[in-house]
């Protein structure tokens, strides 16, 4: 790889996973609070 | 946002708790004891593990000063969450709220936790000398070493043992909890260590003092300005 | 009320194509610095905006706690919670995309550089708080407990950041961004760099409302 340019584009992909599984975390959390309630 | 009750100062509750509280401990002694076996324990441990000999002259500053603090901290976090554990256990938290202001509460807990860090401490370090065979350079330094560091473990011991004391799955929280406020000036008591056993010079290690001091005394009076909201709860 | 609605869609749309000119700006637009090896100082764009978002939220949480403790709002125990997670989010990614750096420049990936330190100590505050919010049920209780440990937490993560520099001085003199970065950065460096800061950071808030929404409909519906 020239010049490193592989590790930025590594920190580049860690970054946006990390966002990303941010989102699934909010995602799972509105779900499951949208559930009908269950009694 | 509490005034105390004019019935009961705060110095005269704190003196009150503070000899309920060493008073509890002399009769049943769970504390002292699991406390002082525990860094009886480590201590013969690490010494017959690593000894003084299997260490070479320049390493051995640098190890035996995180052994130390190891051994310390490892007791504080064994022996000093009972203080507000065992009051929500037995359900005796809801008379000591009734009965003495917040401060004075948090004030007397935190003399018995100095005291009985103190004691474990004072019986520790001498053993852990000579076992370790740990040449001190600077016993001034390093007595003042042991008093500020032993006082910022049990100050902060004493405010996190409050907050767990309310959750469930209290020990292991306790120390989840006590690690990251204990770190910074474990760090620096372990640098200071190393200085002490290293040079007879009291103004390398006057920084460090200066550090540990100004530690102990934002927690305690974070502790002070925030254990109100926590006790209350 | 259609105003605001517009507005904040013209900031979002604003925000992404924002992020997508800072990604084009950082890999090929900006020129790599000097004393950097080969293209490695394009980690600068991405990894400081992360460290320095993560250490805001740490401090809005702690805001938020103490307003938490004065007003008895859970709305502010929503605020701090979600600051503090994604706090967390964006410390772990400072510390991996941190170590991804050191690695290219010191040829490991860990070394307890005093930067290195303090951001431990920090994942371990969030850790904490975190695994205490987890371990209480009651919600009051919960916000209250939860609101003076990050409270403490705060008056004492300063001191490992002032202590251990003292501890490595002789290692990494002049190797993190602080003390070049304002005085040596190139105008195209210090526009992308700069850029990606406030792109962050106005992702940090947009994601930190969501969570403070998504609490609240939980917390509601629970109700």
């Amino acid at each position: 790889m020239s010049g490193a340019l592989g590790y930025v584009a590594a920190v580049n992909i860690v970054i946006w996973a990390g966002i990303f599984g941010y989102l699934v975390y909010l995602d799972r959390k509105v779900r499951a609070a949208s559930r009908p309630n269950q009694e | 946002m509490s005034a105390p009750r004019p019935a009961a100062g705060i110095l005269p509750a704190a003196i009150a708790v503070f000899g309920r509280e060493l008073l509890a401990e002399w009769r049943t002694r769970v504390a002292v004891n699991s406390l002082f076996l525990f860094a009886f324990a480590v201590l013969v441990l690490v010494a017959y593990a690593v000894g003084p000999t299997r260490l070479s002259p320049e390493d051995r500053p640098t190890v035996n000063a995180v052994l130390l603090w190891i051994v310390l901290f490892f007791s504080a976090m064994t022996g000093l969450s009972r203080t507000f554990v065992h009051e929500e256990d037995a359900g005796t938290a809801a008379a000591l709220r009734l009965s003495a202001p917040p401060p004075g509460v948090l004030l007397g807990k935190l003399f018995a936790n100095v005291v009985l860090l103190g004691a474990v401490t004072a019986f520790i370090v001498p053993l852990f000398v000579v076992f370790m065979g740990f040449e001190i350079r600077d016993p001034l330094l390093f007595v003042l070493l042991l008093l500020l560091g032993t006082f910022g473990l049990a100050s902060a011991s004493t405010f996190t043992a409050a907050l767990v004391s309310k959750a469930s799955a209290k020990g292991a929280l306790f120390a989840v909890l006590a690690i990251p406020l204990l770190l910074p000036p474990l760090v620096g008591c372990v640098l200071a260590t190393r200085v002490a056993a290293t040079q007879a010079d009291f103004s390398a290690g006057v920084d460090f003092l200066r550090l540990l001091v100004a530690y102990d005394g934002v927690v305690t009076t974070a502790a002070f300005l925030l254990f109100d909201a926590v006790w209350r709860e | 009320m259609k105003g605001v609605k517009s507005l904040g869609f013209f900031l979002k749309a604003l925000l992404g194509i924002g992020m997508a000119a800072i990604c084009w700006g950082a890999f090929l637009w900006a020129r790599p610095a000097q004393s950097f090896v080969g293209e490695s100082s394009r980690i600068v764009f991405f990894h400081v905006p992360m460290a320095w978002v993560s250490t805001l939220a740490f401090f809005v949480a702690a805001w938020h706690s103490a307003q938490y403790l004065r007003k008895r709002r859970m709305e502010n125990d929503d605020a701090a919670a979600g600051a503090a997670r994604l706090g967390f989010v964006f410390c772990v990614l400072a510390t991996v995309t941190g170590s991804i750096f050191a690695r290219v420049m010191w040829n490991s990936y860990w070394n307890w550089d005093p930067r290195e330190t303090s951001i431990v100590l920090l994942l371990l505050v969030y850790g904490a708080y975190l695994g205490l919010r987890g371990a209480l049920d009651d919600p009051e209780r919960r916000a209250t407990l939860s609101a003076a440990y990050a409270l403490v937490a705060v008056v004492t993560v300063p001191f490992l950041t002032f202590a251990v520099p003292r501890m490595y001085q002789s290692l990494h003199p002049d190797t993190v961004i602080n003390t070049r970065g304002k005085v040596e950065m190139s105008a195209d460096i210090k526009t992308v760099f700069f850029s990606s800061m406030v792109a962050f950071m106005a992702l940090f808030y947009w994601m930190w409302n969501l969570d403070r929404r998504v609490s609240r409909i939980v917390r509601e519906r629970s109700a």
